[in-house]
């Protein structure tokens, strides 16, 4: 059988032309796309990188930071107790020679954004949650001594850690005999009532 | 040809999953950094604004006891920061004195926001018992003792 070996060359030149058609070119293609994927895989993972690098540096950077977080936990706690609360303000009004006839606990209330807003809701959840909010604590504090022992005692709670805020302040003398006004000698060793509604704040 | 496409794409394909997991072994640690920070940021934003916003309220006593005329006495107190309100009681020499006590307080304009005269009554001999409402400007919580308006008889 004699073969045509132009045909033949033809034939396996379409055929070859097909395969590069049908397998080839689409492998290539394929491959094209993987490179473009690989690229773009790679820049991903570098700036990922990056990003990590940069925010284990901030993290690190506000952990050795460690007395403004203790600042910070200390304002703010992540867990309501009452007992620290009023141990506190307990030792400070000895402190200050005054005597806590009570401590009453009004309540936890959600504080409103603009936080510079002093409206209040009722949080009728009772505790703190996990949601992060800050909320106010809200105790009434009735303590007796003198003028001079309640200045003492909110430049006290003015300056400790957890931040304290009196949002009123009332007070008459417990026996009111002469006149003796704040500002004399003898109004510092007067014997007053005081009441307090005190504010501080937790998550 | 075919085969060298082959053997290519299929060591792309193998880079490719060891990038992906890489990118997610990152992605967690990322992302727990990522919560550890906000979390961090979150705590000390609030701290800033509890700062911000928190007032002293004992500045008032400093501003009561720098303004109060010698022959002037207060005998009770009620002061209510979130209204801005204070009410006091007291006594005064006699009614000169007592005109005097409201004026020092008037001109201190970026203190007092109003002053109301709830009650006075004239005891004997010739003192005045009087109850003050004083309006106060929200500036007062961060007062510093600073030198006094000028007297009113200046």
């Amino acid at each position: 059988m004699e073969i045509n070996k132009p045909a033949t060359i033809i034939i396996i030149l379409i055929v070859n032309v097909m395969l590069i058609f049908l397998f080839v070119i689409p492998k290539y293609q394929e491959s094209i796309a993987l490179e473009k994927s690989l690229v773009e895989k790679q820049v991903a993972y570098d700036s990922q990188g990056e990003y990590s690098i940069a925010l284990l540096k901030t993290l690190k950077g506000i952990e050795e930071r460690q007395d403004i977080l203790k600042k910070v936990n200390s304002a703010l706690p992540g867990n309501f107790s009452l007992a620290p609360i009023v141990y506190f303000l307990q030792k400070k009004a000895i402190e200050s020679q005054l005597t806590v006839e009570s401590v009453t606990f009004s309540g936890i209330y959600e504080q409103i954004p603009p936080m510079g807003s002093n409206k209040q809701v009722p949080n009728s959840s009772g505790p703190p949650g996990n949601d992060q909010e800050i909320k106010n604590i809200v105790l009434m504090v009735d303590v007796s001594g003198s003028y001079q022992g309640l200045k003492n005692f909110l430049h006290s709670l003015e300056r400790s850690a957890r931040i304290f805020q009196v949002n009123t302040i009332s007070f008459a003398p417990l026996e009111f005999s002469s006149p003796e006004g704040l500002t004399s000698a003898a109004d510092q060793i007067k014997t007053y009532d005081f009441k307090l509604e005190i504010k501080t704040q937790t998550y | 040809m075919y085969a060298i496409l082959m053997v290519k794409v299929y060591l792309q394909n193998q880079a490719m999953s060891e990038l992906d997991s890489k990118i997610a072994m990152y992605g967690g640690q990322e992302r727990t950094y990522e919560t550890k920070v906000l979390d961090y940021k979150k705590k000390i934003d609030d701290y800033g604004a509890v700062i911000n916003n928190h007032q002293i309220s004992s500045n008032v006593f400093s501003f009561i006891e720098e303004r109060t005329l010698s022959n002037v006495w207060f005998s009770s107190f009620n002061m209510s920061q979130t209204t801005d309100e204070l009410k006091v009681s007291g006594e005064a020499e006699n009614m000169e004195i007592f005109s005097r006590q409201i004026q020092v307080f008037e001109r201190s304009q970026d203190y007092v926001k109003r002053i109301d005269v709830l009650d006075s009554q004239v005891e004997a001999p010739g003192k005045i018992k009087f109850i003050l409402s004083l309006s106060l400007h929200p500036n007062i919580f961060a007062y510093v003792e600073t030198s006094l308006p000028p007297s009113v008889n200046e």
